[in-house]
């Protein structure tokens, strides 16, 4: 069964570089510009899809109502937060507030991320 | 016969020992031939002590010398005149009181040889007056001097707070621009980072070029948007004024503008006519510009467009700044300039950006006027004269 990773960026560069980090392991990107291309992507993929990368701050765009919103739709999609370094303070709040998995700092190290969509994957294989 | 000619020889009798003035008649040899009442009394004699005394004896000691000399000039070329014209004469009184003297003096002939008539008068009063005049004008001139530096002193305090304020709001931007930055920064970094881990890793020699050319496309970004940063946060200020041309400012603030804060939505449209230079410090010019700039963008929910035109009028070189926004509201408008004057929430800054916008405006002899745009938006103008070729400023 294919295992897919969601990735929610505006930035293509952001998600050029996770689609090359997650190159080699069992995982396969959907990649999505803006919320509703995410929606569309996770609405076809639903199954497969075991973990999501958002990112948390995107023009035009409230990061909180975001998560809530995979949150209802997919209740059982862990979520990991994907933050530039001065939004640290805002991932962490929104870690306590929206029982978000994890939060990822860019640059990411290419073993930390897959480190953290293992663990994630693991956490949905358990409880969804 | 002889009772009219006394009548008149007792009114010149009364008049001249009763005249107001001292009146001294002098002979050739320095000898008091004459004076009346008036004089005796202002030195404390009785007349007839006096005549046939050498003149000296109204004299104190440290003058008599040199009126001696001063006699003997008059005597080869004298002419009526007032004695000592601008010198402070005194006499000496029989009791050894110096008082201070005006004289004037007059040759005559008499049957017995030439004579020289004096008037003299007390001018111990006026002089006391005199002098207490002179000490209240020095008093006077002191405190102006006082006052004046007091004032040079608070004027100069006053520009460095300035310097200070504006070095303060520029950091305050700098820290926004940071986090705005940070992402314009981190988000290449990021592809460059991936680029590198997957290049480390690579056998095919086709891949890990094209690995190189990305990691090598992402930190020339980077290093541009670090290079615009650097340009405007400059740490300290620098004092020296350089030729600065307008348009060139507005192109990078744009690209600043751009760069951190987010406005994808937002068109600018520049309009840049040749100018001639201003002089100025560059990044106090940034700083100004990069404020409208952001004040514009703040103004704007959403869609929008930002007009910006420079253009030479004359002798000045104008700027000016329109967005199609919410506009000012008309009570506030002739308030945007005051400082701690803001319209954005609490947590959006303390309201010192435009009032340091034009401060420093004035300070390079410029004006800004703001009104609001018939269909919407707010526009500023600004001018500054054109750099003076002929002196170059330097400090």
């Amino acid at each position: 069964m294919t295992h897919h990773v969601l990735i929610l960026d505006d930035e293509a560069d952001v998600r050029t570089a996770i689609r090359l980090q997650l190159k080699g392991t069992r995982f396969e990107i959907l990649e999505a510009e803006n919320f509703d291309q995410a929606m569309k992507l996770l609405q076809q993929n639903a199954i497969t899809t075991d973990v999501i990368i958002c990112d948390v701050r995107m023009p035009g765009v409230d990061g909180v109502e975001a998560v809530q919103n995979f949150q209802r739709e997919y209740p059982n999609t862990p979520v990991i937060v994907l933050t530039g370094f001065p939004d640290v303070d805002l991932a962490v709040d929104f870690m306590k507030k929206q029982d978000v998995i994890d939060y990822l700092t860019k640059p990411v190290d290419k073993d930390k991320l897959v480190e953290a969509v293992e663990k994630a994957a693991q956490e949905r294989r358990m409880f969804g | 016969m002889t009772k009219t000619k006394n009548s008149i020889t007792e009114v010149y009798e009364l008049a001249l020992q009763a005249a107001p003035s001292g009146i001294l008649v002098v002979d050739d040899a320095g000898e008091i031939r004459y004076t009346n009442q008036t004089l005796a009394d202002m030195f404390g004699y009785r007349v007839e002590e006096l005549v046939d005394e050498p003149v000296e004896i109204l004299i104190p000691d440290q003058f008599a010398a040199a009126h001696r000399r001063h006699m003997e000039n008059y005597a080869r070329a004298p002419r009526s005149r007032d004695m000592g014209t601008g010198r402070d004469l005194e006499g000496i009184t029989r009791d050894g009181i110096k008082i201070p003297l005006e004289i004037g003096l007059r040759p005559t002939q008499t049957s017995s040889g030439p004579v020289v008539v004096a008037t003299v008068v007390d001018i111990t009063v006026r002089k006391a007056i005199e002098d207490r005049l002179l000490r209240h004008e020095q008093e006077l001139e002191q405190l102006v001097a006082e006052r004046t530096r007091e004032l040079e002193d608070a004027q100069r305090e006053k520009e460095r707070m300035l310097d200070q304020l504006i070095q303060a709001e520029k950091m305050t931007t700098v820290g926004t621009l940071v986090s705005g930055i940070g992402h314009e920064i981190n988000n290449p970094l990021y592809a460059l980072h991936a680029a590198a881990e997957a290049l480390a890793d690579e056998t095919d020699i086709e891949c890990c070029r094209a690995y190189g050319r990305d990691i090598l496309k992402q930190a020339t970004r980077i290093a541009e948007t670090v290079k615009n940063l650097s340009r405007y946060a400059q740490p300290g200020t620098r004092h020296d004024l350089q030729p600065v041309d307008l348009a060139q400012v507005v192109e990078e603030a744009v690209r600043l503008a751009h760069q951190s804060l987010n406005d994808e939505q937002i068109e600018f449209e520049i309009t840049d006519g040749r100018v001639a230079e201003i002089s100025a410090r560059f990044e106090e010019i940034m700083q100004l510009v990069f404020n409208l700039l952001r004040n514009a963008i703040q103004a704007i929910p959403g869609q929008g467009r930002i007009q910006i035109v420079t253009q030479q009028d004359g002798n000045f070189v104008s700027l000016r700044i329109q967005d199609n926004g919410s506009g000012i509201p008309r009570e506030h408008l002739k308030r945007v300039f005051d400082p701690f004057f803001t319209t954005k929430g609490p947590d959006k800054g303390e309201g010192l950006g435009l009032y340091i916008v034009r401060q420093i405006i004035i300070r390079y002899g410029g004006e800004i006027e703001v009104d609001n745009v018939d269909d919407g938006g707010a526009r500023f103008k600004i001018r500054f004269p054109v750099a003076n070729r002929v002196d170059k400023p330097e400090e």
